[in-house]
């Protein structure tokens, strides 16, 4: 054993050279990437032209700009908005690489949005990149739009940095509906599952020389099978919120019968719960939402120290709640006939042997499904006043 | 005996638990998804019975031939000529794994982070660390994977728990939708890796307190069987039916975690999980390789072999598939059959083998 260690011990400082002169091959590094070649996406929009080409749509930020915004709170506008056209979005990149001279780093991309044309045509086109691209994340807000994707990213926001961000911010709001490339691909994947997926639309601000164009979420898009089909608006998407079990801060304004003015309450905390029952052959959901809240303003000439006052809105709020589901549901599943909020998985869930046979014909079962919606509300607090201000005592319904 | 070191039984659980579940943890759930669907975190369960199995087997022919590799009581069992076959059998045999492994490794480093660098040099470059951890011997590489295996764990840990807010337990009904044969076909994955518990027989002989190690390999067994639960209980909580068609679901997960905007992108913690587990796994692989083959040539020490072996693995990782559909391909549909036979299932022919002769040979005597 000791004699052949001996020749390695006469050759040590020839082994250290060696070794020394194999660090010259670490600045050889293939995949290095430095943040002068770089430029970060932030966020992509993929629309469908006439011709039916993919039109790619990036907004992009420069590394040091970013770092420098952050120190200068009123900094200038610093995205800029790209575009080219291919024929495959790995083609579109491609050409539009050729208009960037820098390397577009996908890595810290927020937000994507696809424009009407294209989910109308088929999402699959666009969704099988996003989730095959090894840059890709899962986590990044997926939009829809009728307007050219384009025209969203060339908007200039006033309070976030980048039309992308406004984008990320409105989503977590939570007063719309939020969805990820992953919930969308868990969608596509499942034939009898469908998805709503918020609409973004530009909206002027500011008036006269300040007219600005800024972002808005209005409704949704509802994609059935993969393709989008109808949109909704505002006010159905609440409903869809609460069917969803995905609300979580919502104001729902109420006006009592026999009361004048109004009272609004936010929302502290709620939940959904789902209970199928196939009896006689018939599929029936009973649906059971809770939700707690907070008066916020009192415009009425209520009282809310008086409990019965209290029970009074409870019913009224509940009888909103109820009312605001009843209308997405008579949206969505009697005349859009989309499960978008995967009924099919809860009776899946619950009755697996039934549903291997039903899923077939699942399209004639879902409108059919009887649904019976029961709210329950309390009021946890009347705010940080009593009695409502600026009405004489007299004026005060006991 | 050519390696003189000794390690304890805990120290060879230690080591055991990344030798299996390295590449398991990031290749096995979408495989098991394809098959089992949503009861694929009951397929491990199914898959351990083997691994029990593979380490009573290997622990029952260590009693019978005490101090002697696999390599070594084939002969003594099956007579000189047909002994040396048997070992060649099994030297190929975990060549071609070793290269396998090798090849995984590679593929996902180059797949998800280094698309422009040559195959080449990291198969090369993890080859050389494996070669100098195997060259320092039993112990160097027993107290390497106590260095590596308490950060692959807790590296899986933390994974599964910044997961753990955006899990959605719901998707675990409906258990047995289809009956228990796809829970059952899933497992045939998961049993291929718990076959290559078989590599104690190589280390069964170094142990300082060998009356634990039947305890020991078999704790190993259990929190193998445990991870690959998690793990494919998180994969489908996130995913749901999806996982199935993502490569590296483990992988897919760790990106998917965002907490508060600012623990995000957290691919390299994965990565750090799968570098620190894949040396370990396969420094185990290759030290049973480079010793087998010197006990199989009768050489008075293993290190010679080291080096060659290496090169040769390079070669076997880069044969071992033209691109990694290939790969995959052949671990998915092969290596269920391939691992198992000759982990599992020929050892227990030698098992048995070994028990008759020996009823054979008392009743001569009596």
């Amino acid at each position: 054993m000791s004699s052949s260690r001996e020749p390695t011990s006469r050759l040590k400082p020839l082994f250290l050279l060696l070794m020394c002169c194999s660090l010259l091959l670490l600045s050889a590094c293939w995949d290095r990437v430095e943040v002068n070649d770089i430029v970060f996406v932030l966020g992509a929009g993929l629309h469908e032209t006439e011709d039916g080409m993919i039109e790619l749509s990036i907004e992009m930020v420069l590394p040091q700009q970013e770092v420098g915004a952050d120190a200068e709170a009123d900094s200038e506008l610093s995205t800029y908005v790209e575009a080219a056209e291919g024929r495959t979005i790995m083609d579109a990149i491609a050409n539009l690489q050729q208009k960037v001279p820098r390397e577009l780093f996908w890595g810290q991309m927020s937000t994507t949005i696809i424009s009407e044309s294209l989910a109308e045509s088929g999402m699959q086109r666009a969704m099988d990149f996003l989730a095959r691209h090894p840059g890709a994340r899962l986590r990044k807000h997926i939009f829809i739009t009728q307007e050219d994707p384009v025209e969203i990213f060339s908007t200039a926001p006033h309070l976030e940095q980048s039309a992308s961000d406004t984008m990320k911010e409105l989503a977590r709001m939570q007063l719309g509906i939020e969805v990820d490339i992953l919930e969308l691909l868990k969608a596509m994947d499942e034939e009898s599952i469908d998805i709503a997926v918020p609409l973004i639309e530009t909206t002027p601000i500011g008036q006269g020389k300040n007219e600005k164009q800024d972002l808005q979420i209005n409704g949704a898009a509802i994609i059935k099978q993969g393709h989008m089909t109808n949109t909704i608006n505002m006010k159905a998407t609440r409903g869809v919120l609460w069917l969803k079990d995905e609300v979580e801060e919502t104001i729902v304004t109420i006006s009592p019968e026999d009361v004048e003015g109004r009272l609004t309450m936010k929302m502290a905390q709620s939940s959904t719960s789902f209970t199928p029952e196939i009896h006689n052959g018939k599929w029936r959901l009973h649906i059971y939402a809770k939700s707690e809240d907070d008066i916020f303003e009192n415009a009425s000439h209520l009282d809310p120290g008086d409990p019965d006052t209290i029970a009074m809105l409870e019913q009224e709020l509940a009888a909103e709640i109820k009312e605001r589901m009843e209308l997405a549901l008579q949206i969505i599943q009697k005349d859009i006939q989309a499960d978008v909020f995967h009924f099919g998985e809860i009776f899946r869930r619950h009755y697996p042997d039934q549903w291997k046979e039903a899923k077939l014909h699942w399209d004639e079962i879902y409108p059919e499904i009887e649904v019976n919606i029961e709210v329950e509300t309390t009021v946890n607090r009347p705010g940080m006043t009593v009695e409502p201000i600026g009405i004489p005592k007299g004026e005060v319904e006991e | 005996m050519i390696e003189q070191g000794k390690i304890s039984s805990l120290q060879m659980a230690i080591f055991m638990y990344p030798a299996i579940i390295a590449t398991g943890v990031l290749l096995i759930p979408s495989i098991t998804a394809v098959h089992a669907g949503r009861d694929m975190w009951i397929s491990p369960i199914w898959g351990s019975f083997i691994g029990f199995a593979t380490v009573y087997i290997a622990y029952k022919l260590h009693t019978q031939y005490p101090g002697k590799t696999v390599i070594q009581y084939s002969e003594d069992i099956l007579g000189k000529l047909l002994g040396k076959m048997l070992g060649l059998i099994y030297l190929l045999f975990y060549l071609h794994i070793t290269g396998i492994v090798l090849r995984e490794y590679s593929e996902f480093i180059l797949g998800i982070f280094f698309l422009h660098t040559p195959i080449i040099v990291i198969l090369g470059s993890m080859i050389l660390v494996g070669a100098f951890a195997v060259r320092g011997g039993v112990e160097v590489i027993a107290r390497a994977s106590q260095i590596c295996t308490p950060i692959v764990v807790i590296l899986l840990l933390s994974v599964f728990i910044f997961l753990s807010q955006d899990l959605e337990p719901r998707y675990i009904l409906p258990i047995f939708e289809e009956g228990i044969t796809p829970s059952l076909k899933g497992a045939l994955t998961h049993q291929a890796w718990f076959s290559e518990f078989f590599l104690i027989s190589f280390f069964l002989p170094f142990l300082a307190d060998g009356e634990k190690s039947l305890k020991w390999s078999f704790i190993s067994v259990v929190f193998v069987m445990l991870t690959f639960i998690t793990a494919n209980l998180s994969a489908l909580f996130l995913f749901g039916d999806l996982t199935a068609k993502f490569l590296y679901p483990l992988m897919s997960a760790a990106r998917y975690i965002s907490i508060a905007d600012f623990i995000e992108q957290l691919e390299s913690l994965v990565m750090a999980i799968w570098v620190a587990g894949a040396f370990v796994k396969l420094s185990v692989f290759y030290y049973a390789l480079s010793l087998g083959t010197a006990q199989w040539l009768n050489l008075s020490e293993y290190k010679s072999t080291v080096f060659p072996l290496g090169i040769l693995l390079v070669v076997v990782a880069i044969w071992s598939g033209d691109n990694l559909t290939e790969v995959k391909e052949t671990v998915g549909t092969l290596g269920p059959f391939y691992l198992t036979s000759l982990q599992t299932v020929l050892p227990l022919i030698l098992l048995l083998f070994v028990l008759v002769k020996k009823k054979v040979q008392k009743g001569a005597k009596g």
